[in-house]
């Protein structure tokens, strides 16, 4: 960066003198043309002008369709623009989006937010409703800690403080937030065991914040991973158990709504719902928990789920279901399902190939690429049948 | 001069001695064919005599295990086979498909050998070597049916494809990109899509090599002209073991010379 100032000023400086002497045009124009061709030299690459273009809206016959975007680590603005674009297109109002807390608060009180700014600004522009989940603990408040999922007690306040400053800035541009990801599974809780009690104290905290900020942002309560973990498990507490446990340590009032992921597995979404099995209809089982702690009113999101189509996972299913279960899953929750104000399957597309099964989530490849899925469910949203090709007789 | 010389004698050994240490020095970290003296004191395949293959052995007909716990299949072939060729024996780390590229970083295996894609953003942990069987989209036709030689013949015909696949993707790009008029037919697998060729009830398919191979053996099919997308498997080898990787390139190189991995492929696909 510093050469490539030091070179512009010198070159516009060089321009400025030979403008001055005899035939110092065409001397001036052999100078452009050479730092033009040593600028490739030096890593330089003329970036898309990027423009925010005319305020969008979401054309779609389903109003509660989203997905879960992954522009967190998506570095040039104008893939940010597209992916956003391309949610719009589809037929998508909603997106969910991670903002690790750590990325915008490097130090204690020190908030760099211009690539938040810029994912926002976008997905505003483009008609959606942004929910952003926020986790990641930055490296000053975990002491001696690797796992950036590990937050202690002591350390509550500062996510708190960070919820705040993160909801003053964004106040009317990110309306729902998400506090921390799957808190009932040990991994995601800092490798200790799941506990439902620390996390509502957490989220007590967070919450006072959230409101002290804008008292109109709608702070949910954590996705959690769907399992049916045994009691006692020390790696995973089973999400229905653990919810109610949350309830049980008077998380009541402390969050406006429950976000949910709702994975299918193998099983079509209108496979009924079943504690004892992960599924998509699950989601109505958290709804039952919370109708049973009278919260019946407060909505669920589905913040995460949907299927795969990796043809070597054993929980996935072919392309073909996956586009079938997918688009009746956002007609099920539109025609069934009141109490579920969005659904955000995972993921929408990733910055690079992961060279995994998670490579078959998405609806759209690095290259954006359409994939079939994402054609069906853009017709899906804009009223039309599906285009099955002509059907095999 | 003699006596500057028996002074500073040092000044005329040591460019000999730097010079035999650049040759050297590279040999010894491996650069030499099988592995190097220090990587083979540092547990490369030549000082075991063993080669750690990692597969994920869910995958038939590539890499299965029976019902004894036995590898099957075409991967597990070829890996005995360039084990043979390079005097190792052969032992079978079987690994999550996730897990694989970790596993090889962290020294679990040698080399991996699982029906893998070559992945560019990779190559900065890992060297490929050339594909030995390309799994890529290709069109199938019935064998006494001559229309299709090409994607461009494919225009106003019924080209069958198992929906939402990579197929179905090649299929509709053919239409949207290239202009090619083709009627897509959807089915729900690509036998599926292939069975309504044999029957007639479309005029060609579009599904992966792995699937149009198989078929082959159905009889009544053929796969027409070149593959339509490149889906090479390779072989994977840590980056830091360049002996390693030139000795198995070499004998992939050989086995493809020699027509063996030809009749690999007609005795698994």
């Amino acid at each position: 960066m510093a050469l490539r100032r030091l070179l512009q000023t010198g070159v516009c400086r060089l321009l400025a003198s030979l403008r001055q002497q005899p035939g110092g045009w065409a001397r001036a124009a052999l100078c452009v043309l050479a730092v033009l061709l040593v600028l490739p030299w030096l890593g330089w690459a003329p970036q898309p002008v990027v423009r925010m273009g005319k305020p969008q809206t979401v054309t779609t016959v389903n109003p509660k369709m989203g997905v879960h975007t992954r522009l967190t680590d998506e570095v040039e603005e104008w893939k940010v623009q597209r992916s956003l674009e391309m949610v719009r297109e589809m037929g998508a109002p909603w997106i969910v989006e991670y903002f690790p807390w750590g990325y915008y608060e490097p130090e204690k009180g020190h908030f760099e937010w211009s690539h938040a700014d810029m994912v926002v600004n976008h997905a505003v522009n483009q008609g959606l409703t942004v929910v952003a989940r926020i986790d990641y603990v930055p490296a000053w408040a975990r002491p001696g800690q690797d796992s950036y999922r590990y937050l202690d007690e002591a350390h509550f306040a500062d996510l708190a403080d960070f919820v705040y400053a993160f909801v003053s800035h964004f106040k009317g541009r990110v309306p729902y937030i998400v506090i921390w990801n799957e808190p009932n599974l040990s991994m995601e809780w800092g490798m200790r065991p799941p506990d439902p009690a620390s996390y509502t104290r957490m989220l007590k905290l967070c919450y006072q914040q959230a409101k002290e900020a804008d008292p109109n942002v709608q702070v949910l309560a954590a996705g959690l991973a769907p399992t049916t973990a045994p009691p006692g498990n020390a790696q995973a507490m089973d999400d229905l158990v653990y919810l109610q446990q949350m309830y049980d340590a008077g998380a009541k009032g402390f969050f406006d709504g429950v976000a949910v992921h709702a994975y299918g597995g193998t099983f079509p979404p209108d496979d009924p719902p079943d504690p004892a099995v992960i599924n998509f209809s699950r989601t109505e089982l958290v709804h039952q928990v919370m109708v049973q702690n009278g919260d019946g009113d407060k909505p669920c999101l589905i913040t995460e789920g949907g299927w795969n189509d990796h043809p070597r996972w054993t929980r996935a299913v072919t392309p073909a279901q996956r586009i079938e279960y997918t688009v009746r899953a956002y007609e099920k929750a539109q025609q069934e399902w009141p109490w579920c104000r969005a659904v955000a399957l995972w993921a929408f597309r990733f910055p690079w190939p992961q060279g995994t099964y998670q490579d078959y989530f998405t609806f759209v490849a690095p290259d954006f690429t359409p994939k079939p899925i994402y054609l069906e469910v853009q017709r899906y949203a804009h009223g039309q049948p599906l285009d099955m090709g002509e059907q095999a007789p | 001069m003699r006596a500057l010389l028996r002074r500073r004698w040092y000044l005329l050994v040591a460019p000999v001695i730097l010079g035999a240490l650049a040759v050297l020095l590279p040999w010894l970290r491996g650069g030499a064919p099988n592995g190097g003296l220090l990587g083979a004191a540092a547990g490369q395949p030549r000082a075991r005599g063993v080669l750690r293959v990692g597969m994920d052995m869910s995958f038939p007909p590539f890499e299965v295990a029976d019902e004894q716990g036995t590898p099957r299949g075409f991967d597990v072939d070829l890996a005995q086979e360039i084990g043979r060729r390079l005097g190792y024996d052969v032992q079978f780390v079987n690994v999550s498909f996730d897990g694989l590229y970790d596993a090889l970083q962290a020294r679990h295996c040698d080399i991996l050998i699982s029906a893998l894609p070559y992945e560019a953003e990779r190559t900065r942990d890992v060297s490929y070597t050339g594909g030995y069987f390309n799994a890529g989209q290709v069109i199938v036709s019935r064998q006494d049916d001559t229309r299709v030689s090409g994607p461009a013949d494919l225009a106003s015909l019924r080209v069958a494809v198992e929906m939402g696949s990579q197929a179905h993707l090649e299929a509709r790009r053919l239409h949207d990109q290239q202009g090619v008029a083709l009627k897509i037919v959807t089915a729900d697998s690509s036998d599926e899509a292939l069975d309504l060729v044999r029957a007639g009830q479309a005029d060609a398919a579009i599904v992966d090599g792995i699937a149009a191979r198989a078929a082959l053996h159905k009889g009544g099919l053929a796969i027409r002209g070149k593959p339509l997308t490149d889906e090479s498997f390779v072989i994977a080898v840590r980056r830091d073991n360049p002996g390693l990787f030139n000795q198995v390139n070499a004998a992939l190189n050989t086995l493809r010379g020699e027509g063996w991995l030809d009749k690999l492929a007609d005795k698994w696909l």
